[in-house]
């Protein structure tokens, strides 16, 4: 046995749950954190505590933000017609860099990835589909339990439809023409974007994708706004 | 000391994992090493020299430098020796790939060469990336294949799966053998003579044969079944479950056509 503290051991423990992050990693960081000075811990903790607190999901299209719903969804002046289809919020931000795009997201919270045991049921894949044809909903209802969403997720009820008409609202919601994949050129995001494009064949929407011209294998991320103002603009029909 | 030597080989990539902010630990299937993992720098930038050769499925040439007694190797390049893209182009052919790969990876032992083991898994990713009806039919095929490469060859004997005349007969699941109702093997699981026949192909004939195999839906789904119990009886809690729940949610949602159910 060596010389620990039951709580600095916690903490590695905590530390170790993080990506990226080994057992060697979150000793540094544990004894780092040991030696700062308390003020700077609190600062931490409490910015940990408010990510979960205080950041809500968008009931619309699941974008991280502080408003519900967020800025882009609310926005008279994006084009409700055209969803395009992100992994993460992350990815959203990219696009947005590039000041190409105007019409509206939609954030799955991940990929299909069978290795990983993701599946769609594990994203909001169906919501996406309700929100092309709100009664859709209806017919998945029993096939997939809603997914696990931030913990205000339930929110969809009580979204506020008079924002400006869009969604939400059956019949009165703008119609959707276009829905663009934006997802990563790589395995997953293939599996997804297939799995996508059948599951919105029989509604009357166009199914593009992104990813031509960007690098395969490449996070979208880490594309550069040329390439990914490209990119959006070269979009193809999923065959 | 350990020597650090330099390896170049062809290896198909099982799994790949994001780490750090740009690169990847990708797990290698090689010819000469078998399985490895290998850390890949950068991959994930979009200018990487890796480029799409690190996806999983991809039939590449590697060269890395090796270290013995080190998790993981460094891996310096990648070039295709076959991007198999065409695989990559539906989802039958994809979830059956991923199946492979997943399977693969699950039962070999890290740095313990397979070459027959690499032969089976190169052609048949080459053959679904060339085939566009019965690709489920790979996986029954691949699964038994791997089970003899790996020393549990399922004992499937012509006269005994012949004497299978009733509706019904049995598979033991010890031994991976067809036997008719009245007789008494180890651990015997019941099945239908279809099945059963559509599984003793799959365990003797060659993949030209298998792929000319029609099996009726429920056909096929008893087939995996059996070839599923049989060899998790035999490897136990290696063999691999994770994506089988993801396939079934794909499939479940998609049209007539999609992933095992495709004929
Ligand atoms: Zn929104």
């Amino acid at each position: 046995m060596q010389y620990t503290s039951e709580s600095v051991e916690a903490l590695v423990e905590q530390f170790t749950k993080l990506p990226t992050i080994g057992k060697k990693t979150a000793r540094r960081l544990a004894n780092y954190v040991l030696k700062m000075p308390q003020e700077e811990v609190e600062t931490i903790a409490s910015a940990l505590r408010s990510v979960k607190e205080d950041v809500q999901r968008c009931s619309t299209c699941y974008v991280v933000a502080d408003q519900d719903p967020c800025p882009i969804c609310s926005s008279d002046k994006r084009d409700a017609s055209t969803i395009c289809v992100v992994e993460e919020s992350s990815d959203l931000i990219a696009i947005e860099q590039t000041n190409e795009y105007r019409g509206v997201y939609h954030v799955l919270g991940g990929v299909i990835s069978p290795l990983d045991g993701v599946g769609p049921d594990d994203l909001r894949v169906h919501e996406l589909a309700a929100r092309i044809d709100p009664s859709f909903e209806d017919t998945a209802a029993d096939a997939a339990p809603a997914p696990e969403t931030m913990p205000d997720g339930e929110a969809d009820d009580d979204a506020d439809p008079s924002e400006n008409g869009q969604v939400q609202e059956g019949e009165t919601a703008a119609p959707v023409d276009e829905v663009i994949l934006a997802v990563n050129p790589n395995v997953e995001g293939d599996t997804t974007a297939y799995y996508i494009t059948q599951l919105l064949e029989p509604f009357d929407v166009r199914v593009t994708r992104i990813a031509r011209g960007l690098p395969i294998g490449g996070d979208l991320e880490y594309a550069d706004e040329a390439t990914l103002s490209r990119a959006l603009e070269g979009r193809g029909h999923v065959d | 000391m350990a020597q650090r030597s330099i390896v170049r080989t062809k290896a198909v990539v099982l799994r790949s994992i994001d780490y750090g902010e740009t690169s990847q630990i990708v797990t290698l299937f090689t010819q000469k090493k078998g399985k490895i993992g290998v850390m890949a720098k950068g991959a994930r930038r979009p200018k990487s020299s890796f480029g799409a050769t690190l996806q999983p499925m991809a039939y590449t040439q590697v060269v890395f430098y090796y270290k013995p007694a080190r998790t993981l190797q460094t891996l310096s390049e990648s070039s295709h020796v076959q991007s198999f893209h065409r695989l990559r182009g539906s989802l039958p052919t994809i979830t059956v790939g991923l199946r492979i790969v997943e399977l693969v990876d699950a039962l070999m032992e890290k740095e313990d060469p397979q070459p027959a083991a690499f032969g089976l898994m190169v052609r048949a990713l080459h053959r679904l990336n060339h085939s566009e009806v019965r690709v489920g039919n790979l996986w029954p095929f691949v699964q038994l294949q791997l089970a003899q490469m790996l020393g549990v060859a399922p004992a499937v004997e012509r006269a005994r799966v012949e004497a299978v005349t009733g509706e019904e007969g049995l598979l033991s699941l010890a031994d991976g053998g067809v036997y008719p109702t009245d007789a008494t093997p180890e651990r015997p699981t019941r099945a239908s003579r279809s099945a059963l026949r559509a599984y003793a192909v799959c365990a003797r004939a060659d993949l030209d044969t298998v792929m000319r195999l029609d099996m009726a839906p429920a056909v096929r789904r008893e087939v995996n079944a059996l070839v599923r119990d049989f060899l998790r009886y035999q490897f136990d809690d290696a063999y691999p479950d994770r994506s089988r729940s993801v396939i079934a949610q794909i499939e479940r949602a998609g049209a007539p056509g999609s992933g095992q159910s495709h004929s």
